[in-house]
């Protein structure tokens, strides 16, 4: 399967003829398309692990929003391996990753006088965790 | 990117403006706006994630000034002049 | 706006890349079909069948397979249940990421800056926005959907509403109920 290439700015596209989509087939466009695909590696972190997300700002596009860098939560869920989207548009290339919930707590995003009941998970790329 | 859009934790933007009910297209045109995104986002010129970018990306001032759907028009012009599909003169003439 | 937005579609069209009916027909599946009406039916179901339930909070976009709804649900949805002690809310700080297969457009105030902005931060003020209070011992759990994972909540079955139907029940269901913006509405809330 040819890799398809997104990269800003790169119009090269395989396999991809210029088509106008149908009144039919737009009803499939209608379902949000998959973005899972199979594991290349096994999942680094287990549920219940520690996790700091990195203190990286790239240039290009990421999932990892500003209020989570350098904090550090813990693993709810796994959610499998998905297109990881910083490599999508800065490298031009489908990359499956895994992905998981992460679960920070107030206090530990906003500082000792944040709400204690409250929690807030991000979705994140392991390329955006650590261990903790 | 630490763009504009990274909004969470941000403070000074107010109460949320919530009524009861919209109508799911405030006005025709951002319903087309919507479907031409959707379409074209079809086609493989882009995916999700750079459709995504090239809103991110937007000057700061015009991305908080702009409504949902006018950001997602500017996206949808800014894309199709890039890749080619349509010309400057093209969308100034319609 | 209009103008310009026709503009861009003539072009388009003539250039041979959109057919204006493919976007007719997208457009009238937002206003007419897809819409929170699938997500209520879907808690509805939960809060009568027990084996649902737990289906749906396992795996909610395979658990709705099983229903045959009509529209199809999409992958990665995730279902968050609100509990006596619990209250979760939805938000997409990076840009306007909902459940759209089960609620159909997100309406504008979901993707204004303030709930971006604020919800993952101080959902209890963004709740009282909304008019809900909640007990301040509750844990308020905010879902930040930065990747492709989709969430809805299933608000907590209003009291008095043994034996009703699943389509009475549905009717309680409101959109903000299952974005975690409002609560189902009480049973002496709808007609009989």
């Amino acid at each position: 399967m040819p890799r398809a290439r997104f990269g800003h700015g790169d119009r090269t596209r395989i396999g991809l003829k210029k088509r106008r989509v149908t009144p039919a087939e737009a009803d499939r466009l209608l379902v949000r398309q998959s973005y899972s695909r199979p594991a290349t590696a096994a999942a680094r972190f287990q549920v219940g692990d520690r996790v700091r997300a990195k203190n990286i700002h790239p240039v290009s596009h990421t999932r990892l929003p500003r209020f989570a860098r350098g904090r550090t939560g813990t693993i709810e869920r796994i959610q499998g391996c998905h297109v990881f989207p910083d490599a999508t548009v800065a490298e031009g290339v489908e990359r499956p990753e895994w992905l998981y919930t992460v679960t920070f707590e107030a206090t530990e995003l906003w500082g000792p006088d944040a709400d204690p009941t409250v929690h807030t998970s991000i979705e994140a790329f392991e390329p955006y965790l650590e261990a903790a | 990117m630490n763009g504009i859009h990274d909004l969470g934790g941000m403070d000074g933007f107010g109460k949320v403006d919530a009524p009861p009910s919209e109508p799911p297209f405030h006005d025709a045109w951002e319903g087309r706006v919507l479907a031409m995104n959707r379409i074209m986002g079809a086609t493989g010129e882009w995916n999700i994630d750079v459709g995504r970018y090239w809103i991110e990306t937007l000057p700061p001032a015009v991305y908080l000034s702009s409504s949902y759907y006018r950001k997602w028009m500017l996206r949808l012009e800014r894309l199709c002049l890039a890749r080619g599909l349509v010309t400057e003169t093209e969308l100034g003439s319609g | 706006m209009q103008l310009r937005v026709r503009a861009l579609e003539t072009v388009l069209t003539e250039k041979g890349y959109v057919d204006p009916a493919a976007l007719d027909r997208i457009i009238e599946a937002y206003e007419t079909r897809i819409g929170p009406h699938i997500g209520a039916r879907v808690v509805a179901r939960a809060w009568v069948d027990p084996a649902f339930k737990q289906a749906l909070l396992a795996d909610a976009s395979q658990a709705i397979e099983t229903l045959g709804l009509e529209q199809k649900v999409g992958d990665h949805l995730i279902a968050v249940e609100n509990t006596p002690s619990t209250h979760n809310m939805i938000v997409c700080t990076l840009c306007s990421c909902y459940p759209w297969d089960v609620l159909g457009l997100p309406p504008a105030w979901y993707k204004s800056t303030p709930y971006r902005a604020r919800t993952v931060k101080e959902p209890r003020a963004v709740l009282a926005d909304f008019g809900v209070t909640l007990p301040a011992d509750k844990t308020i759990r905010v879902w930040d959907s930065t990747a492709e994972t989709r969430f809805i909540v299933l608000p907590m079955r209003p009291e008095g509403t043994e034996g009703w139907s699943e389509e009475r029940l549905a009717s309680l269901v409101t959109r903000d109920s299952m974005i975690g913006t409002g609560l189902a509405k009480a049973a002496n809330e709808v007609g009989a």
